[in-house]
C-alpha cells in the first residue's frame, strides 16, 4: 500500500473541494474523523504485523472494506449519539479513499479483498509501486498548497460563514 | 446499556471475521510447508513473515523471515537489484529438498522509509483529534470541543 503521507494528501485533495460551499455546516466540525478513516485500515493492521509478523493472517480482515466499516461503526459508538451518523460517513469516506488508492498499487500478492468474507478475489488496477508513490509526494504536496492558496484567496473575497 | 451491547456485538463480529480470515486465507505460508516438506512439495507459497534478503548468491538469495526460519530461494537475480537487508515480495514454489523456486519477485525498495514516513501523519492526527474532541466522563462518550 502507499505510504500514509500519500494517503493523507490524496484524500485531502479529494475531500477539500467539498468545503468550498459547505464549510459552515455543523457536521464539518467532524472533519478530522475523515483523516482518521484515511489512516484507519493501516492503523488497525500494520503496527501489529510489522512488530509481530505472526499476527499478519489475523489482521488481514481488518484491511478490507468490511473490516474497516465494522471498525468505523465501533468507533462511532464512542461518540455522542447525535454525532454518530455524520461521524460514520466521515470515517467510512476516509477509509474508502484509502482502499481506492491501495488498489492502484502493484503487488506480488493481493491486498485488496473488497468482497471479503464472501470472496478472496483481489481487486486492483496495478499502476504504481510503493516507491513511485513516495516519489510523487512532492507533487501531491504542491497540489495541496495550490488548493489551500486558492481557498485562502477565495475566503478573503467571500467569507465562508456567509455562504 | 444498549450502546455497550452494540460495542460487544461489533467486537464479536470483528473477532469472528479476523478468525475467519486467518482460517480461510487462500495463501500457503512458508512455515506450514517447512513443517511438512513431503506434503507440500511443489506447493505455491505466497505468505511470508516480513521477508528480507540475508545473503545474495549468483543463482538466488537467502530469505530470512522475522521470527521464522530462513530458506534458500532460487531466482534469476539479474537486473533485480537484490541486496542484503532489502525486503522482498515473493511468490514461490516450495521444494521438499528445502528451497524455494521464485515465480515472481519484487524488491520492496524504501520499505523502511515508507514505514517511517507513515508515522508523520499519524503523529499529526493524534494531537489534532485531541484538540478537536474531548472525553465526556459523565456521558462516557467523545464530543467536539468548542473549537471544532
Amino acid at each position: 500500500m502507499p505510504d500514509l503521507i500519500t494517503h493523507t494528501l490524496v484524500s485531502h485533495l479529494l475531500r477539500r473541494p467539498l468545503d468550498w460551499r459547505s464549510a459552515s455546516r455543523p457536521w464539518q466540525g467532524l472533519r478530522p474523523l475523515f483523516y482518521l478513516g484515511v489512516l484507519l485500515p493501516d492503523i488497525l493492521t500494520r503496527p501489529f504485523y510489522i512488530i509481530f509478523p505472526v499476527t499478519k493472517t489475523w489482521t488481514i480482515f481488518l484491511h478490507t472494506p468490511a473490516g474497516a466499516l465494522l471498525a468505523c461503526l465501533l468507533l462511532t459508538r464512542l461518540l455522542r449519539e447525535d454525532l454518530r451518523r455524520s461521524a460514520f460517513f466521515w470515517i467510512a469516506g476516509g477509509a474508502l479513499t484509502h482502499f481506492a488508492l491501495d488498489a492502484l498499487q502493484k503487488q506480488v500478492t493481493g491486498n485488496n479483498f473488497w468482497l471479503f468474507p464472501f470472496s478472496w478475489k483481489n481487486f486492483s488496477l496495478p499502476l504504481l509501486r510503493p516507491e513511485d508513490f513516495m516519489a510523487l509526494i512532492p507533487l501531491f504536496l504542491g497540489l495541496t498548497l495550490v488548493l489551500e492558496a486558492a481557498f485562502f484567496v477565495f475566503r478573503r473575497r467571500t467569507p465562508f460563514t456567509n455562504r | 446499556m444498549k450502546r455497550l451491547l452494540q460495542i460487544g456485538i461489533l467486537l464479536a463480529c470483528l473477532a469472528f471475521l479476523s478468525w475467519f480470515g486467518h482460517r480461510h486465507l487462500p495463501w500457503l505460508d512458508l512455515n506450514t510447508c517447512m513443517a511438512d516438506p513431503e506434503r507440500y512439495d511443489g506447493a505455491l507459497v505466497e505468505d511470508f513473515r516480513e521477508p528480507l534478503i540475508a545473503a545474495v548468491y549468483q543463482d538466488g538469495f537467502l530469505l530470512q523471515q522475522k521470527n521464522g526460519p530462513s530458506i534458500r530461494v532460487q531466482a534469476d537475480t539479474a537486473g533485480l537489484g537484490l541486496r542484503k537487508g532489502a525486503y522482498v515480495g515473493l511468490r514461490a514454489r516450495y521444494h521438499r529438498e528445502g528451497y524455494l523456486e521464485a515465480l515472481s519477485l519484487n524488491v520492496a525498495e524504501g520499505r523502511r522509509r515508507k514505514i517511517y514516513l507513515s508515522l508523520i501523519p499519524l503523529l499529526l492526527l493524534l494531537p489534532l483529534l485531541a484538540w478537536r474532541f474531548r472525553w465526556n466522563v459523565r456521558g462516557w462518550y467523545l464530543e467536539p470541543r468548542d473549537n471544532a
